[in-house]
């Protein structure tokens, strides 16, 4: 599962914040802003919804990632598995 | 009664019917803007009802025929004017983004105060006024989402309670309205510290900060500290009056404004130590 490819979902955008403090989507769908308050490695390149990476990659940018943060973008509808 | 015209900068209101016990406190503040020809919203505070008018008289916002708000006894008239302008920018405002926040320029950049109320935004916006910085607004931040800069508005700080004491101790010959007691807020009065031909002379500026104030008169020690962006984007989004009306473009602008600027959390009991720390940490000394 972790080697699924993700990516956003069309209207959906993503920003990593300067001092890597989490990451913030907003969907122009709902016009819902949902913030991941968790420290980062490095930014996250979701600059637009033709981006894939896989689960693995994605948590990996987290200094403690967990597949429950996907799971939890999936159900909001932000991420979808390709 | 002539309508009397309240020219805010950016907007203007024209004040149709109102009555007479507020025109001392409509010159003191407004008495000096130019009018512009074209008025933004059209106001009035008018009775609640003929029975209202003899029997507890109170008072009602209207603007271009919405009453956004309950009837308020008369006596607190020109509090329900300036809460009507409020919200009058807040509702109708979309071409910039607005966050409850104060704004104070010094070294031609600007630091927003997002606070709670009751963080004694209004009372440290009024000290640092009277210190030499220039009030943008005490109650709104106007940012341009393209120039990420902060706009400023020709309206008073709204002071509350033991505060209005304080600002006539710090500045005795200061422009306050007479005091509206028991509302909401408590006693509330409005304070001006610049003139029109003053405020004319201001400028859209950089924001170089953004600093939630918490006032502590019993700490013993000023502390500081930075607080994570992701943070202060979930304040900022709870503090924009206009967020999801610009979606996209207020999310975009909100991310792009704190990638760039410091961010800090203060606990002060001194006000003289918030002027140092923002010059310091924040605007710096200037040139």
């Amino acid at each position: 599962m972790e080697g699924a490819l993700i990516k956003l979902k069309s209207g959906v955008y993503c920003r990593t914040f300067s001092d890597l403090s989490g990451l913030v989507f907003f969907s122009a769908r709902t016009c819902e802003t949902f913030f991941v308050h968790q420290s980062l490695k490095r930014s996250v390149n979701f600059s637009n919804a033709n981006i894939e990476m896989t689960v693995d990659e994605f948590i990996g940018h987290f200094q403690e990632g967990q597949n429950s943060t996907v799971d939890e973008l999936e159900a909001r509808g932000l991420l979808v598995r390709v | 009664m002539k309508p009397f015209f309240i020219n805010m900068g950016l907007f203007q209101a024209k004040v149709n019917d109102y009555p007479s016990s507020i025109s001392p406190a409509l010159n003191q503040i407004y008495g000096d803007c130019q009018p512009k020809e074209m008025s933004d919203f059209t106001v009035s505070l008018a009775p609640g009802s003929i029975v209202r008018k003899y029997l507890r008289p109170q008072i009602v916002f209207e603007s271009n025929t919405s009453i956004p708000f309950k009837p308020l006894p008369f006596s607190q008239a020109y509090a329900l004017l300036e809460w009507g302008l409020n919200w009058c920018l807040a509702t109708h405002d979309f071409n910039h983004l607005l966050l409850h926040s104060a704004v104070l320029v010094k070294n031609n950049k600007a630091v927003l105060f997002p606070a709670l109320p009751g963080s004694g935004k209004s009372t440290l916006s009024c000290w640092l006024a009277i210190q030499g910085w220039k009030l943008y607004s005490d109650e709104m931040a106007v940012i341009d989402t393209d120039s990420l800069t902060a706009e400023p508005l020709y309206r008073p700080a709204c002071i509350k309670n033991h505060s209005i004491e304080l600002v006539r101790s710090w500045q005795p010959d200061a422009t306050i309205t007479k005091v509206c007691s028991d509302t909401a807020k408590g006693d509330v009065a409005h304070a001006k510290f610049q003139t029109w031909e003053d405020y004319c002379r201001l400028q859209p500026v950089e924001i170089a900060g953004i600093v939630f104030p918490k006032y502590d008169g019993n700490l013993s020690e000023e502390q500081y500290y930075t607080i994570a962006k992701s943070q202060v984007f979930e304040e900022l989004c709870q503090h924009a009056f206009n967020y999801h009306v610009l979606g996209y473009q207020a999310f975009d602008t909100v991310w792009r404004l704190l990638d760039k600027v410091k961010v800090f959390e203060v606990h002060y009991s001194n006000l003289g130590f918030m002027d140092e720390f923002l010059l310091d940490e924040v605007v710096g000394h200037g040139a």
